[in-house]
């Protein structure tokens, strides 16, 4: 049983790039006389970014400062169903059902996380995300700004001046 | 020989054609059971299901989307809508239904802010004081769960991948009213000034305004 809350709730994050790829899908499923084909393509969004419930900032003597945030990672992955192109779809002695294409939907989620991770996404929003909270800070005229990723993206980068 | 014709004439009527053309029927499938190796009876009976798939990274965008407030719900579509467009037919009369699981976020899309001249700036500093003018925070965005019906124990609706884009596209505006009418802009308001808050008096500044 998952519960869902009927309310509002608290939401920390920086959403600092996103990926979109387009799939085109066929199926096909065939029994005795039944068969049925489906042809259509798709839209997948990837986005990765930082969570800021842990973010920390801590003055630095001489009024720079230096931000704390938890690493980079990929927040979502979704299949914009707006997105949907059906080419063609065959529907013989049986209907098509939302299993049939929704199954492969969710399996291609898989494939494409790997792709996103492999083209160098999160290592984008870690860079996004520095030039994101350097830019706010600036806005006030806090120039000396360093921000660090802890545990596994380590990658300590100074905010451009 | 007039006993053998009696025979053949029976044979060749009736059953015994029934008989004769199952015998066949039969033999074709042993045949091509020992051709594709496959189990000569079961393969009548079993679905052959193939797919394919083909991928293509069409964009990466550059962002700065700060989300501050989420809206989950979960939806039975067309029950939990009684007043829908008249030009949706999906799923009526079917005795069909989904469940939906969805979510609404805002927040602020400092892609845009971040990249104001000096003058406009949402965030200024006079001396020890900063000012925060962020405006009203906006609906980031919509997003259907990507859900396995088979595991929810719920029906395999009879829907093609263009009858559920007519669906998600009606109930978008009519899920994003219901986060409206629950003040998510209210709360992603209140949760984004003290993200800010929190932000710049970690950087030492206790005198922060908000401006309307």
């Amino acid at each position: 049983l998952e519960l869902i809350e009927d309310r509002v709730q608290r939401m920390e994050q920086l959403v600092t790039a996103r990926q979109t790829y387009r799939e085109v899908i066929y199926t096909e499923k065939k029994l005795l006389l039944a068969d049925k084909r489906v042809l259509f393509s798709l839209i997948f969004n990837v986005e990765a970014g930082v969570r800021l419930e842990n973010c920390r900032v801590v003055k630095q003597p001489g009024g720079g400062v230096i931000v704390y945030l938890p690493p980079v990672e990929i927040l979502s992955i979704d299949a914009d169903e707006s997105s949907i192109k059906q080419y063609f779809v065959k529907e013989q002695l049986t209907p098509v059902r939302f299993s049939d294409f929704s199954t492969v939907v969710n399996e291609e989620k898989e494939q494409i996380l790997i792709e996103a991770r492999a083209s160098g996404l999160e290592n984008r929003a870690e860079a996004n995300a520095v030039n994101g909270i350097t830019a706010i800070f600036r806005m006030a005229q806090i120039e000396n700004v360093t921000v660090k990723f802890s545990e596994v993206l380590s990658l300590d980068r100074k905010g451009n001046n | 020989m007039a006993r053998r014709k009696r025979t053949l004439s029976f044979t060749l009527t009736g059953g015994g054609v029934i008989l004769l053309g199952l015998l066949i029927v039969l033999s074709l499938f042993w045949v091509y059971s020992r051709l594709t190796g496959k189990r000569w009876l079961g393969s009548l009976f079993q679905a052959q299901e193939s797919r394919a798939v083909y991928s293509t990274l069409e964009r990466v965008d550059d962002l700065a989307l700060l989300e501050c407030a989420v809206y989950r719900l979960r939806v039975v579509y067309p029950f939990d809508f009684p007043e829908l467009p008249e030009d949706l037919p999906v799923l009526m009369g079917r005795n069909d239904f989904c469940v939906i699981s969805a979510q609404v976020t805002a927040g602020y899309d400092l892609t845009t802010l971040l990249s104001l001249p000096q003058d406009q700036n949402l965030i200024t500093r006079t001396g020890e004081e900063i000012h925060l003018n962020l405006g009203k925070p906006e609906i980031t965005s919509f997003k259907v769960a990507d859900q396995v019906v088979k595991d929810k124990g719920f029906p395999d609706m009879a829907v093609t991948p263009e009858e559920w884009r007519i669906i998600v596209v009606a109930l978008t505006p009519l899920i994003e009213q219901m986060a409206l009418d629950h003040g998510i802009i209210e709360e992603a308001e209140q949760y984004g000034r003290d993200f800010f808050l929190r932000l710049f008096k970690g950087a030492g500044y206790e005198n922060i305004t908000i401006l309307p």
